[in-house]
C-alpha cells in the first residue's frame, strides 16, 4: 500500500486509469452511480474534466459517464 | 395480452417498439428519449397483442420518477422482451438478472448486436442462454434482424423466479455471467473515438461545440433559403398566383367573402405575404415560409440526435446551465424547442427536479423562439439585413440568460449534479434519420396548418366587425409609446397567442421600421405563449406554474420591448 495513492475522481488528471476504490456518499449517490456500472472494484479511466469545477468524464466498461465536480470528488480512487 | 419492452436507457427499446408494431416514435442516440410511455399493437399468431414501451431504467430500484414508472407498469405486463446493450452487457445484465427475480416471463432481446463485432466483443449465446435460463436473441434493431425471431421466442418466455438477491450478490452474479460469456480482444481506436473524446475536452469541445451549432444555424438557413427560392415561391408565384388571379375575377374582384377567402389584391399581383386571405397568406406562410424552414430544421436536428453529439454538447454548457439554475442535459429540451416549444417542454421531464422543470419550461417559452416564428424572423427582418436578425437573437440570447440568473436566484432550492451516460457517436443511419424528419413534418402540417387558416380567417372577421380597432385603441398607450409601433400592431400581438408566424406576416404591412421590426419580432417570440405552448405549460408545471411563468413573460416581454424601443429609436 506504500505507492498506491489515492485520488477522488475531480482529481485525478486526464488519461489516468485507476480502480474506485469506494464511493463515499448516501445510499441513493451510491445507487446511482453503481447503476452506471460506477461501484468499487471497477477500472476507471478519467478522459477529460472542465473548467470552474464543470463535470468530469470517466469511462468504465468502455462507457463513458458524465459526472457532476461535487459527486465526481466523492469517487475514490485508486491509482495504478 | 400485453407485452413490455424494459431495459436501460438508450438501449434501442423504441427501436425495436416501432419494428414490432408499426408505430413509429421518436428515438434518437441520448438517454431519456422516451417520456411516458407509448402503447401500441401488434399480431402475435392470431391474437392482437398489446405492446408498450416503457420509459429505460437501469434498475428496478426505483431511484428516479422513470424508474418509479417503469416498476409500476412491470405487475401490468403478461411477459417482458427485456432489451439488452450487447456492447455493454454487464451494466445491462444487472436490470436482466432483477426482472428474473420477478414472477413475471422474460425473453431478452440481445440489441445492437452488430456493434459487437467491430467494437472487438465476443459473446457465447448459447452459454449466455444457459445463464439466464430464458431465451436470449440477437437483434440489430436498426436494420430489423431478429425480429422475427423475437418474436418467435415470445411464447417460449419463462420465468426462472431467481431467488431474491441482494445487491452485492447480484453484481457478483453479473460479474460471473460476463467473465463466461463474454471475450473481449483489443483493437485499436477508431476515429470515432478520437473525436468522441476530442469533443468533451475543454479547448477542442468548444471549439467543435462552436463549429457543430453555427454550421447547424447557418446549415438551416442556407437549405430553407434554397427550398423557398427554388421551389416554394416559383410553385406560388407561376403556379398558384394564376387561379388566385382567376378566382379574383370570379368573385367580381371584391367584397366581403373575396377578401377573407383571397384577401386583398391589386394591380393583377398577388402579394402572398400582405395579401391575408385564407387562400393566399393562409396557404404561402405556412408553405412556402415556414415548411421549408421546419423540414431543415428538423433534418439537422435528427441527424445531431442520432449521431450521439448531444449529450457532449450537455457536458460543453454545463457549468454555464448551473449558472442559470440548470445542469447541461437541459440543453436537449431547449434544442427541441428551437423547433416547437411543445415537444421542448415536454422533454423537460428529463430533467430531475420540479424547480429545474419550471426553469427550464419558463426560459423556452419565453426567450427560445420556435422554427415557425424563426422562419418568419428570417423572411421579413432578414430583408431589411441580416444584422438586425442577428440583433434579435442576440437580444433573446441576453434575455435567456439574464432571465435564468434572475430565476436561479429567487427559487428555492439546488441544482442537481449531471450524471449522464455519453453514448458513443453512430453515424446517424439515412433510414431512421428521414422517417424521424417524415413524422415530424407530418406532425406540422396536421396540427399547424389548421390553426394558421383557422387564425387567419378569424383575423379577417375580427378586422371586419372591428373588433381589432377597438382592442387597439385601448391598449394603445402601451403599444405606442413603451413599445413604439403603431396601435396596429396590437392585432398582430393578440394573434400570437394562436400563431407566431401568422401574428409576424401580419406586421409586414404595417410598414414598420427595421427598428420596430426587431421590437415585434422580440416581443412576439417573449410576449405569451401560442395557444399549443400554453396548453402543455398547464399540463407540465401545473397551473400556478403557468401564471407565474405568465407573468414573468409579459413583465420580461414589456421591459425588453421598451429599452429595445429607446436603444433603437
Amino acid at each position: 500500500m506504500t505507492d498506491a495513492r489515492v485520488v477522488t475522481a475531480a482529481r485525478m488528471s486526464a488519461g489516468q486509469t485507476g480502480v474506485v476504490a469506494a464511493i463515499s456518499g448516501g445510499h441513493g449517490l451510491i445507487g446511482r452511480l453503481e447503476a452506471l456500472g460506477i461501484r468499487p472494484g471497477k477500472k476507471i479511466r478519467k478522459v477529460s474534466s472542465a473548467f470552474m469545477r464543470g463535470p468530469v468524464v470517466v469511462q468504465v466498461d468502455r462507457c463513458e459517464i458524465a459526472v457532476g465536480f461535487g459527486m465526481a470528488q466523492r469517487i475514490m480512487v485508486k491509482i495504478e | 395480452m400485453k407485452i413490455l419492452l424494459v431495459g436501460s436507457p438508450n438501449v434501442g427499446k423504441s427501436v425495436i417498439f416501432s419494428r414490432l408494431t408499426g408505430v413509429h416514435v421518436i428515438s434518437s442516440n441520448y438517454p431519456g428519449t422516451t417520456i411516458g410511455f407509448t402503447k401500441g399493437a401488434m399480431k402475435l399468431g392470431n391474437e392482437q397483442a398489446d405492446v408498450v414501451d416503457v420509459p429505460g431504467t437501469y434498475t428496478l430500484e426505483p431511484t428516479s420518477e422513470a424508474e418509479r414508472v417503469a416498476l409500476e407498469m412491470l405487475r401490468t405486463g403478461d411477459v417482458v422482451i427485456n432489451v439488452v446493450d450487447a456492447t455493454n452487457l454487464e451494466r445491462n445484465l444487472y436490470l436482466t438478472l432483477q426482472l428474473l427475480e420477478k414472477d413475471i416471463p422474460v425473453v431478452v432481446a440481445l440489441n445492437m448486436w452488430d456493434d459487437t463485432k467491430h467494437r472487438g466483443i465476443n459473446i457465447d449465446l448459447e452459454k449466455l442462454r444457459a445463464a439466464l435460463e430464458v431465451p436470449v436473441i440477437p437483434t440489430i434493431g436498426l436494420t430489423g434482424e431478429g425480429m422475427k425471431q423475437l418474436v418467435e421466442a415470445l411464447p417460449q418466455a419463462k420465468s426462472p423466479a431467481h431467488p431474491p438477491r441482494t445487491k452485492e450478490e447480484r453484481w457478483q452474479a453479473v460479474g460471473g455471467i460476463v467473465e463466461e460469456v463474454q471475450q473481449i480482444t483489443h483493437r485499436h481506436h477508431t476515429w470515432m473515438e478520437r473525436l468522441a473524446d476530442a469533443s468533451i475536452r475543454p479547448f477542442s469541445g468548444g471549439a467543435i461545440a462552436v463549429v457543430v451549432l453555427a454550421s447547424v444555424f447557418f446549415g438551416v438557413r442556407y437549405l430553407s433559403e434554397g427550398i423557398i427560392n427554388y421551389v416554394m415561391d416559383p410553385l406560388f408565384n407561376n403556379l398558384w398566383a394564376p387561379v388566385v388571379l382567376w378566382l379574383s375575377d370570379l368573385m367580381g374582384g371584391g367584397g366581403l367573402l373575396h377578401d377573407i377567402i383571397l384577401g386583398s389584391i391589386s394591380g393583377g399581383e398577388v402579394d402572398f405575404i400582405q395579401s391575408f386571405g385564407l387562400l393566399t397568406s393562409g396557404l404561402y406562410v405556412p408553405f412556402a415560409m415556414v415548411l421549408p424552414y421546419i423540414v431543415s430544421f428538423y433534418l439537422a436536428l435528427g441527424l445531431l440526435e442520432d449521431s450521439g453529439y448531444l449529450p457532449r454538447l450537455a457536458v460543453m454548457v454545463d457549468t454555464l446551465m448551473h449558472r442559470l439554475g440548470l445542469h447541461g442535459y437541459a440543453i436537449i429540451p431547449t434544442m427541441l424547442g428551437f423547433g416547437c416549444n411543445v415537444p421542448g417542454i415536454m422533454a423537460t421531464r428529463i430533467l430531475e427536479s420540479k424547480r429545474e422543470r419550471f426553469i427550464a419550461a419558463t426560459l423556452i417559452s419565453i426567450a427560445v423562439p420556435c422554427a415557425s416564428l424563426q422562419a418568419m424572423i428570417f423572411g421579413l427582418v432578414g430583408e431589411r439585413g441580416g444584422q438586425y436578425v442577428l440583433l434579435v437573437y442576440a437580444v433573446l440570447f441576453v434575455v435567456w440568460l439574464g432571465l435564468g440568473l434572475v430565476l436561479r436566484r429567487i427559487m428555492r432550492g439546488f441544482t442537481p449534479e449531471l450524471l449522464i451516460e455519453i453514448p458513443p457517436y453512430r453515424v446517424p443511419a439515412w433510414s431512421a434519420v428521414a422517417q424521424k424528419l417524415w413524422s415530424r413534418v407530418r406532425g406540422f402540417i396536421r396540427e399547424a396548418i389548421p390553426i394558421v387558416l383557422g387564425a387567419v380567417l378569424v383575423v379577417n372577421v375580427l378586422y371586419t366587425v372591428g373588433l381589432f380597432d377597438a382592442i387597439a385603441d385601448a391598449t394603445a398607450p402601451v403599444v405606442t409609446t413603451l413599445l413604439g409601433l403603431p396601435k396596429e400592431s396590437v392585432a398582430a400581438l393578440a394573434v400570437g397567442f394562436l400563431r407566431k408566424d401568422v401574428a409576424l406576416g401580419m406586421m409586414a404591412p404595417l410598414g414598420l421600421t427595421a427598428g420596430q421590426l426587431v421590437v415585434g419580432s422580440v416581443v412576439l417570440a417573449m410576449f405569451f405563449p401560442c395557444i399549443a405552448t400554453f396548453v402543455i405549460l398547464l399540463r407540465e408545471i401545473g397551473i400556478s406554474g403557468l401564471l407565474k411563468a405568465t407573468g414573468i413573460m409579459v413583465v420580461a416581454a414589456l421591459a425588453t420591448g421598451g429599452i429595445l424601443n429607446l436603444i433603437l429609436s
